[in-house]
Parts: structure tokens; sequence; C-alpha cells
């Protein structure tokens, strides 16, 4: 093998520099260092690193910086919707009652609506989803405070209180929380159940009265 | 009107049963107007009853919660058990006729 020593190559003719033709590998052996301000495409538009399989690792103290934009890097977080309920409700007694928070704040994919309280998985955002509501009454009575998280009619989810002291029942909140396997189409609602009072109303406090979630991956 | 799980309730108990409604009926409401239905009924022995059959309770079932209304005031006015025990020790007579004030001032039906 025969070397060629240089400090510098450059173009013959104008500005492009060719290194080798089709089917050959150029390779920088492992303890040498390749140095530029630029990589890109030698064709069209799409850049490749390296094969599956491969490892590269962004040492210590380095700095990915993103300016523009990106996928198949962690979650995005959507789809994801977070609603209130400014107005109030009456919850009959031992009656699981949908709630339907009725104002929203944000819904990323149109999905969650505002009418029967219901976040409908989009077509091809099945997944793990995190989900949570927050019920609070704003009427006295003693007894049990159910709260669950409803995919079709089934509680997936569901946290139990109770009350045995009528006086500060007051104000009392309830709320539930928790991983949901999600597959496209499936409905989600948050429903309540009490037996304390005939018919409990729920404070119209938008704090204490929330439905939101979120896909995690 | 009584409401529907104390119509159901009476409806249970004028048969000689027990229902809990967390397991042996289950009620919902959609909250679309239409309110509270019977979603499920698995009480063994005794069929899910009819609008009618629900009807026939419905005075029996007015009575159960005006009681339980005043159960609620009743109990709202005794006070916490702590301060209740505290009111017996110092003064048993003095708390037994607070009691019965509130009892009176609160009648059942």
């Amino acid at each position: 093998m025969s070397k060629l020593y240089v400090d510098q190559v450059d173009p013959k003719t104008a500005t492009t520099l060719t290194l080798g033709t089709s089917g050959d590998t150029i390779t920088v052996p492992s303890g040498a260092e390749l140095k530029s301000n630029k990589i890109s495409p030698a064709s069209g538009t799409a850049f490749t690193f390296g094969d599956s399989g491969d490892t590269f690792t962004i040492p210590t103290g380095a700095t990915i910086t993103n300016n523009g934009s990106s996928s198949g890097f962690g979650m995005d977080g959507t789809p994801s919707w977070y609603a209130t309920d400014e107005a109030g409700a009456s919850i009959s007694a031992s009656t699981w009652t949908t709630r339907v928070y009725g104002t929203e704040v944000y819904d990323t994919d149109t999905a969650y609506n505002t009418s029967n309280g219901t976040f409908t998985v989009p077509s091809g955002e099945g997944g793990k989803y995190l989900v949570m509501c927050s019920n609070t009454y704003d009427t006295s009575g003693s007894g049990r405070m159910l709260i669950a998280l409803y995919v079709g009619s089934t509680a997936k989810i569901l946290k139990n209180y109770a009350y045995d002291d009528p006086v500060s029942v007051l104000g009392s909140t309830q709320q539930c929380a928790g991983v949901l396997n999600l597959s496209a189409g499936d409905l989600v609602t948050a429903r309540v159940w009490q037996d304390a009072t005939t018919a409990s109303s729920p404070a119209s406090q938008g704090n204490e009265n929330w439905f939101a979630g979120w896909k995690l991956s | 009107m009584a409401s529907l799980s104390t119509k159901v309730q009476a409806y249970v108990e004028a048969a000689g049963k027990t229902v809990d409604f967390t397991k042996d009926v289950i009620l919902q409401d959609d909250s679309q107007g239409a309110g509270p239905y019977i979603k499920e009924w698995n009480i063994a022995g005794l069929a899910q009853p009819s609008d009618a059959d629900l009807d026939a309770h419905d005075a029996a079932g007015d009575i159960t919660e005006t009681n339980n209304g005043v159960r609620s005031t009743r109990k709202v006015a005794y006070g916490n058990y702590g301060d209740q025990l505290d009111e017996i020790f110092k003064d048993i007579d003095a708390w037994r006729a607070r009691i019965q004030g509130i009892k009176d001032a609160n009648p059942k039906s």
C-alpha cells in the first residue's frame, strides 16, 4: 500500500471535490478524527447515520440543539386534552353518573366532546395514556363517594372515598388517575357515584372539577 | 318524586331482600338529560322492577328521603363526636336535653 502525504486537497477546478467512486468505502481509522462544520446529503434531502444496530454516543457535556422539527424522539404528549366544569351538576344517589366537563381548556386533536364528557381515541393514536379527573362536592353528607375512569362501560381505575362527618364533607374532593392502554375509537369518561345524600351537587369551580389526559407512548 | 335508588331500595326491601348499589344493582346516568336508569340487575330471585313497580314505591320513597333529610339535619346539629363526648362528660343531662330539643325541632315523618 502506498501513502499520499499532503496537507490540503482542493478541487482542481470550480469548488467540488470528489473522494472515490460509487461502491467505494472511505474509512477513517479508529483513533483518527474527521472534522467538518457541515454534513449534507450527496443527493436529494435524506441523510442517514450508520446502520441498524449502530450506537451513536453524545459525550457528557456535549449539547444537541434542534432548531428545526423532529420526529421519533421521546414523546410529544399528544393527543392531549384538559377540560373543566364551571357549571356544576347534580349527582343522584347510588348512581354512576358521567361527569360532563363542559369547558375545554385545550384539546389538541379535537377528541374531547364537551357535550357528553367523552374523550374518543383518534384513529392511529392508540397507546398508553395518562388520564386523570377531579370532582368536588358542594353539599354535605355522610357516606361513600366513588370516582372512576371508564373505558366504554368498564371502570378501569376506581377510587373509593368514605366520609362519616357531615360537617366536614362540604367541599370534599375526589380524584382519580392512572395509565390506560387505549385503542383507536375507545371512549374514555369520568364517572362519579355517591350515597351520602339523595342528590349531591358538585361545585362549579373549574380548578376543582377537571378531566385531563395525554398520550405517553 | 323519590329518586330511582330510593324506589329500587323500597322495592327490594318489600321483597325481604337487601341491595348493594355497587354490585347488586347498578344505576347509571349518562348526563344526556334522560336521568338515571337501571344498567344492571343482579338480585337472584327478584325480577327487575317495571316502571309501574317503582311508581308503587314512590310514596314510601318520598317518606324515606324526607326522613333521611331529617337525619342529616339532626346529625349536623348534634355536632361532632368529640365535642359531644366532652359535653356528656361535663353535664350529661344538659347534653340529653340539647339532643332531645334537636329531635323535637326536626321530627320524622
